[in-house]
């Protein structure tokens, strides 16, 4: 984390400049607005004055470096991400103009979305990949890597777009957009509210699953074409198991820590890689947060997603470090 | 090493050439580059013009046409668009300095459906005064329009005609449509109205003759009918007349270059740099491997899309390039960096190391060379990502300005609302391009990654 602050203290020390200036001269327009005749300039410049000076003070613009590194830390680790410029709301979100608050209700939708993506990619393309290598020279085995090819050059946003032509506005089995149907609230209505959700995420993860789940499949059958071709394996042939347990006891337990590896990197990426299907499927995630922040220019938003989206990075790889030690017994062997 | 090298890349080409679909894909490459550099010699304009100038394609290409070979398929809800040059100009009389010309054009019609719009676009090197549009239908019937016009030039549509026509279409059929679209006046120009009510489209053989009066004996540098039907071109047009197949024509070229660029930079500075600290090891290696992983947890979209939000004041392709290599060499260096650790136990490192060659030297000479495939594998399978990404970038609305790129277009279409209307020409094309011009890139990367990591 300090790490990545060093690395962009010249951006975040300008963001927070222009910022507080930016923040200040809203607010001026606004009084000068809305308080015409309550207020004389004199007045107006005070206030907008006094608002500059508590915005410097509560990121240290006016302390010394390592006060103002501490500050910002602080501030950093505690999600203070401060509040939107004055006039930049986000409807779809909450009310709150607190960036912090805006973020805590788009992850969740985002988590929601791409992890059962990643989910069902991770089971889907496990299992292709392991029938691939198992039956490698097959036909089949020759199709994952072609469908590999074509899916590592599909934009997701572009699959959207066509599925929401066809599917949604040419056959109209799915909505075309949106998290929910107007209207519908959660406490009153949980069941129909679930059941919305459910119809509204079915074209974007359509999207998601068409063009992930070959490159994962592929990674998958290369991770465990090694596996294959190990002497256990032969043994466990020539012991005469059935071939479902070869397969899932034997070849998929072994390769099963690289892939763990692979599908944490997957579904920590995802997060970041669902800004255009969310943008295209209006689903009022994280990432059309992002979008909607851009088109505001508001660049305070757009930093505090990009630090909380490699926070998520953070966690996950850490994560993953713990679940190859559980999945691999000789990690644990060597550590405990 | 110049012996080595070249003697490795016969290989590959050899390898490459053995394998029938990186063939195929190498000379669809080729074509893809001809094209790229045929465009890229048309002038600027043309590329600003596609961009700024939307009155100019709305004249002169319908607007949201579908392609053109589908009215071929289904004649009865595609008509075509028509571009009529005159079939004779002769003067048809001139009292003292005033001429008046007769441009009789002669066009076939054999669709079911009724054109959109009639364009009249004429340029000449005289004033023009008065035009007389004289339009006979196959059935004989004649519709009768003047226009005044003031000037050398001179461009309307059937919405300049309306008064005209809706007096005709009140006179043939009793009444007059409550909306006086283009469409609606079309209609007084290609239906049947002889039975009091607007009937089928007349097919066969129009004859329209147009009389102009101008100032002096006039040479004529247009004088074109443009019959709008709700089909153009090979890929259909978007909602402001623009042809989507020149626009897939003027973005390939940003497409390529950029893709080339950021690919390329990329893996030479990821090989240089991984290369270097695997061949080192030690201190270095960890300080510049802990940098590559700090650069590698960064989410790259999101933080291209600030750092874009940033220089929002234009970036040109090359920054843009620049921007991208700096996320993606890393993730070349980790895989450089294990490579020149599995060169680095070969004995001749160590017998340089005794014979005091010093050790950038040793790199130069050893390591570089056997990094080539990896850095020419890596660099085509590294093309589509980058052209992917940069694409993806454009439909968030983040790229050079002035340029036309396929993710722009797409993002018109999105901001059109165009597959809520139906125009799926618009989305499709555009979007597979993208994977047409990535896919032969990912499937020759394949071959000399089979090439020289062995089979998989």
């Amino acid at each position: 984390m300090i790490i990545l602050y060093v690395f962009t203290y010249p951006v975040i020390q300008k963001l927070y400049a222009d910022y507080v200036k930016y923040s200040a001269s809203q607010l001026k327009t606004e009084l000068i607005r809305h308080a015409r005749g309550s207020l004389n300039l004199t007045q107006v410049n005070l206030e907008v004055e006094s608002y500059e000076k508590s915005l410097e003070a509560a990121y240290g613009l006016n302390q010394p470096l390592i006060v103002r590194f501490a500050l910002q830390m602080k501030a950093l680790i505690t999600f203070h991400f401060g509040v939107t410029p004055p006039g930049v709301s986000y409807p779809g979100y909450t009310s709150s103009n607190n960036i912090a608050q805006i973020i805590a209700v788009a992850l969740p939708r985002t988590i929601i979305l791409f992890t059962t993506g990643t989910i069902i990619i991770i089971a889907v393309g496990t299992l292709l990949g392991v029938l691939a290598a198992r039956y490698q020279g097959s036909a089949y085995d020759k199709a994952i890597p072609v469908i590999a090819v074509v899916h590592q050059s599909l934009p997701t946003w572009w699959i959207g777009f066509l599925l929401i032509a066809g599917l949604a506005y040419g056959l109209r089995w799915f909505p075309p957009g949106g998290i929910v149907s107007a209207g519908l609230n959660f406490s009153r209505e949980p069941l129909q509210y679930v059941a919305s959700l459910l119809d509204h995420m079915t074209l974007p993860l359509l999207a998601f699953f068409i063009v992930n789940v070959g490159g994962f499949a592929y990674v998958v059958r290369s991770l465990t074409l090694a596996t294959t071709k190990e002497d256990f394996v032969l043994t466990a042939k020539a012991r005469g198991l059935p071939e479902r347990r070869i397969v899932f006891g034997h070849i998929l337990k072994t390769a099963s820590p690289s892939i763990a590896t692979q599908a944490m990197l997957w579904l920590a990426s995802s997060f970041a890689g669902g800004l255009t299907t969310e943008i295209v499927f209006v689903w009022p995630g994280i990432g059309l947060l992002t979008y909607y922040a851009v088109l505001e220019s508001d660049e305070a938003t757009v930093m505090a997603i990009t630090y909380v989206l490699t926070l998520v990075l953070v966690i996950a790889l850490f994560l993953n470090e713990i679940i190859k030690g559980i999945l691999d017994p000789r990690i644990r062997a060597s550590q405990g | 090493m110049s012996e080595e090298a070249g003697s490795s890349f016969t290989f590959y080409l050899k390898y490459v050439l053995k394998s029938k679909s990186a063939l195929a894909a190498l000379v669809i490459i080729f074509v893809f580059v001809g094209l790229a550099a045929y465009v890229s010699t048309w002038p600027k304009s043309v590329a600003f013009n596609y961009i700024n100038n939307l009155q100019y394609w709305e004249s002169a290409y319908p607007t949201v046409a579908a392609p053109s070979w589908m009215a071929a398929l289904s004649p009865s809800s595609y008509a075509p668009s028509l571009y009529v040059n005159p079939h004779s100009v002769k003067v048809y009389e001139h009292v003292g300095t005033v001429y008046v010309y007769e441009l009789t054009y002669i066009f076939e019609w054999r669709y079911s459906k009724v054109p959109t719009d009639v364009v009249f676009n004429f340029a000449s090197n005289a004033t023009m005064q008065y035009m007389l549009v004289e339009w006979v239908k196959p059935s004989g019937s004649t519709v009768n329009a003047t226009v005044t016009v003031t000037g050398t030039t001179y461009s309307f549509d059937l919405s300049a005609l309306a008064k005209p026509l809706s007096a005709y279409l009140l006179q043939k059929t009793g009444t007059v449509p409550t909306v006086l679209t283009t469409q609606a006046l079309a209609t007084a120009l290609f239906s049947n109205l002889s039975r009091r009510t607007v009937g089928p489209t007349e097919l066969g053989t129009y004859r329209v003759n147009v009389f102009i009066a101008t100032a002096g004996p006039a040479k004529f540098k247009a004088a074109q009918v443009r019959v709008m039907g709700n089909a153009y071109g090979a890929l259909g047009t978007d909602i402001y007349g623009r042809p989507i197949f020149l626009g897939i024509l003027l973005g390939l070229p940003n497409a390529l270059e950029i893709g080339v660029v950021t690919s390329l930079l990329g893996v030479l500075i990821g090989a240089f740099i991984g290369g270097y600290a695997g061949f080192l090891g030690g201190k270095t290696d960890a300080a510049l491997n802990w940098f590559s992983t700090v650069i590698l947890a960064l989410p790259a979209l999101p933080f291209l899309v600030a750092l874009g939000l940033l220089l929002k004041s234009g970036l040109s392709i090359m920054e843009e390039a620049l921007l991208i290599t700096f996320l993606s060499w890393p993730f070349y260096a980790i895989i450089a960096r294990s490579a020149a650790q599995s060169i680095k136990t070969n004995s001749f490192v160590e017998a340089d190391k005794l014979m005091g060659i010093p050790s950038y030297r040793t790199f130069l000479t050893h390591f570089l060379p056997r990094l080539v495939p990896f850095i020419v594998a890596y660099t085509v399978l590294g093309i589509p990502g980058a052209i992917l990404l940069v694409e993806t970038l454009a439909f968030i609305g983040i790229a050079p300005p002035n340029i036309v790129t396929w993710g722009g277009i797409l993002d018109a279409a999105y901001d059109a609302n165009a597959a809520l209307n139906g125009w799926w020409w618009w989305i499709l094309f555009p979007g597979l391009m993208i994977v047409f011009v990535s896919l032969p890139f990912v499937v020759v990367g394949f071959a000399i990654e089979r090439a020289s990591f062995g089979g998989r």
